[in-house]
């Protein structure tokens, strides 16, 4: 155990190696020059340019500034946005419990929903209940989340004025005017989530249900449902723990559209706005930030696989 | 009203009557090319306490059949007719509901492969007592105890160590015990055994079909003994019919089939055996040809386009099963071996150079492709 952790450590080092010089070498990449961006169409002398430059680095060779930005990271010191001072790592701890709220409702949501449908689907296989659930499942699946977030926010607030679609609240000011703002976007994540995930239980445990030993389970005259919970679901599981791991990984770093469309102040939201300003060093400590999750979540994942098949235990 | 003698004279009656009866059993499995025949027209009877081997190659049916038989044919294609008189219950047709309430309880199955008829995430604990608790209506700690004496009786050591283990943690040959614990739990008086032994090493077959054979006769069980070998059946069943391309081709008492075999399929089974006794480097004798395609099968004699004793007879007109000398011994062939008209069929096919009676008779090797027409 010790050595596999060891080893995912080291794995998780050489992940965030990769990408923190990735997305250093794009945000240099970027078009257009940093110091335009930021000072826009204000006065603008050669002197304050010059000192925009230097502030941010830029008149340093490349692997010289990212050098010093490793190390300084390294410290636990990411640095602190160049437009509003705040540091990056507060930046992060402020907005990281909102994003992480919408993934984990979203997931949860789009689990609750996913199994049933899944296991329906295999049990049914061929019949209009798998045709039906199928169907809707493909629909949840080609209509893009923020299509569906604009449609819930025009029935739910516009139309009939239930639920509010900005000024987001946290749950510290209040529990359930937080859920009233989290549950459309959340749900608007989930169904996409949902699709994905009914789709590969069927799959799953449509090849289960071929299995001999679920053949064993029926000669024994176990009920249906039995076999269905106790003998086939689990085996029908590992792909989907995998891709709970990465979605809910992608949802912490990628909930961007929806987070803006609902001016909800999570990581997402912080990274466009850093991005369209060019404020690199929040644009960097995000992106570790999440990557850092995304390795960290697959390694759990990974491990949790042992619980479900007792045969990869030994080895 | 009934005196107690009266019942127990009732009870000797019900011991002497078959157990199991089945007439005219064909299960088909509609697929696109058409309809396969995998068991068409099987008919037997089993008393109780008795054992009958069912033998064939791969594709014979034999598998379907003991599936049909138990009503366990799954797959939605699968269409079954005829019928299946279980202890004076007809089978055929009966809902899965009930179907379920006999399943475990009255009848069970060890299947052939012990790697993948045990759940790999479910405990050996739970597989055996599962379906206790399900029909026996039995307490948690009354199915513990149940489920480690059967892991004894079927001699497992450590049965309590056992008991908590995941099936991957035991060698083949104490996982196909697991499966055999676990076809007993319920006390089933039909036992159905699908190759039970085909999966394992050699040295653990024999110890398997023991058991099998100990605990059958303990629990006075009847048996259906499923195999493709015809050594496995020789000294454990009663009686054996041989199935090829979905029928009975013969079936006769155990010491009476292997005295006077008459099918040429049985002999060809049984020469396909191994034997110790030959010379080194004796080629094995195959049976020339495949299994036939059971979607439009050979007309005729299914087994002609194989048989070594074949003539234009059997190629045109199928042979019924017909008794033959001996007591309930039954089997369908124009020419049954043994008699001087398959003698002179098999010399003249020689004489004609056909390749499964060249090698038939060691001239030639077996081979699997035999051209469609051989006997033209």
């Amino acid at each position: 155990m010790r050595r596999v952790i060891l080893h995912r450590l080291m794995r998780l080092l050489a992940t965030l190696f990769a990408v923190t010089f990735l997305t250093f070498s794009m945000v240099s990449l970027l078009p257009g020059d940093p110091v335009d961006v930021i000072l826009g169409q204000a006065d603008r002398t050669p002197e304050l340019e010059e000192r925009v430059r230097s502030d941010l680095g830029l008149d340093r060779p490349f692997l010289e500034r990212y050098g010093s930005w490793l190390g300084n990271s390294l410290q636990g010191d990411l640095g602190e946005s160049y437009i509003t001072g705040q540091e990056v790592s507060q930046l992060i701890k402020d907005r990281v419990p909102v994003t992480a709220q919408l993934a984990f409702m979203a997931i949860i949501m789009a689990v609750v929903m996913a199994v049933p449908i899944g296991i329906l689907g295999a049990y049914k296989q061929g019949k209009w209940q798998d045709t039906v659930s199928s169907a809707a499942v493909q629909v949840a699946l080609s209509i893009p989340n923020f299509i569906t977030a604009i449609f819930f926010v025009w029935i739910f607030s516009v139309k009939l004025g239930w639920l509010p679609n900005s000024n987001w609240v946290r749950p510290s000011d209040g529990l359930f005017e937080n859920f009233k703002r989290a549950i459309m976007p959340a749900t608007a994540l989930a169904l996409t989530q949902m699709a994905i995930f009914s789709r590969l239980v069927r799959a799953d445990m449509i090849a289960t249900l071929q299995e001999n030993y679920v053949l064993a389970a029926r000669a024994k005259g176990l009920s249906d449902r039995y076999i269905l919970m106790r003998h086939a679901l689990r085996p029908s599981s590992l792909s989907l723990m995998t891709i709970i791991g990465i979605n809910f990984g992608a949802l912490l770093g990628g909930t961007v559209i929806i987070e803006t469309l609902f001016a909800i102040p999570g990581l997402g939201f912080g990274l466009i706005n850093a991005i369209s300003r060019r404020d690199i060093l929040v644009i960097q400590g995000i992106t570790v930030f999440v990557a850092t999750v995304y390795v960290v979540i697959n390694t759990i994942v990974d491990l949790l696989y042992t619980v479900i098949d007792p045969r990869i235990r030994r080895s | 009203m009934t005196t107690v003698s009266d019942a127990l004279d009732q009870r000797t009656d019900d011991d002497n009557e078959a157990l199991l009866v089945v007439d005219d059993l064909r299960t088909h499995f509609e697929v696109p090319a058409g309809s396969v025949k995998a068991v068409d027209g099987v008919s037997f009877s089993l008393a109780r306490g008795r054992t009958l081997g069912v033998v064939g190659e791969s594709g014979s049916g034999k598998t379907v059949l003991s599936r049909s038989v138990m009503g366990l044919n799954v797959a939605s294609n699968a269409h079954s007719t005829g019928s299946v008189l279980y202890d004076g219950q007809e089978l055929i047709g009966r809902p899965i509901k009930q179907m379920k309430d006999l399943w475990g309880v009255e009848m069970a199955m060890v299947f052939q492969d012990p790697m993948t008829s045990l759940n790999p995430v479910v405990k050996v604990g739970r597989q055996l007592t599962e379906h206790m608790r399900h029909h026996l209506q039995i307490s948690k700690s009354e199915a513990r105890e149940l489920a480690v004496e059967l892991l004894r009786s079927v001699r497992i050591p450590e049965p309590d160590e056992r008991f908590g283990n995941y099936p991957h943690q035991l060698s083949g040959g104490m996982r196909q015990r697991v499966s055999i614990a676990i076809a007993l739990a319920c006390s089933p008086k039909l036992l159905f055994a699908d190759e039970p032994t085909t999966a394992l090493d050699v040295t653990v077959q024999h110890q398997i079909l023991n058991l099998l054979g100990q605990q059958q006769q303990e629990r006075g069980m009847t048996m259906i003994l499923v195999t493709h070998d015809l050594g496995v059946v020789a000294g454990r069943a009663d009686e054996i019919a041989v199935m090829y391309a979905g029928k009975v081709v013969e079936k006769a008492p155990t010491e009476t089939l292997f005295a006077e075999m008459h099918h040429p399929y049985t002999q060809a089974l049984l020469w396909s055996i191994p034997k110790t006794s030959n010379p080194k480097h004796t080629r094995l004798s195959a049976i020339s040809g495949r299994p036939p395609d059971l979607i439009n099968p050979p007309s005729g004699c299914k087994f002609s386009p194989r048989c070594p004793y074949a003539q234009n007879r059997c190629h045109e007109e199928e042979p019924i099963l017909a008794k033959g000398v001996g007591p309930d011994h039954t089997f369908a062939c124009h020419f049954p071996v043994g008699s001087p008209a398959s003698q002179e069929a098999f010399d003249r096919n020689l004489e004609a150079g056909l390749p499964q009676t060249l090698a038939a008779a060691g001239r030639i090797g077996a081979t699997e492709d035999l051209p469609d027409e051989s006997w033209q």
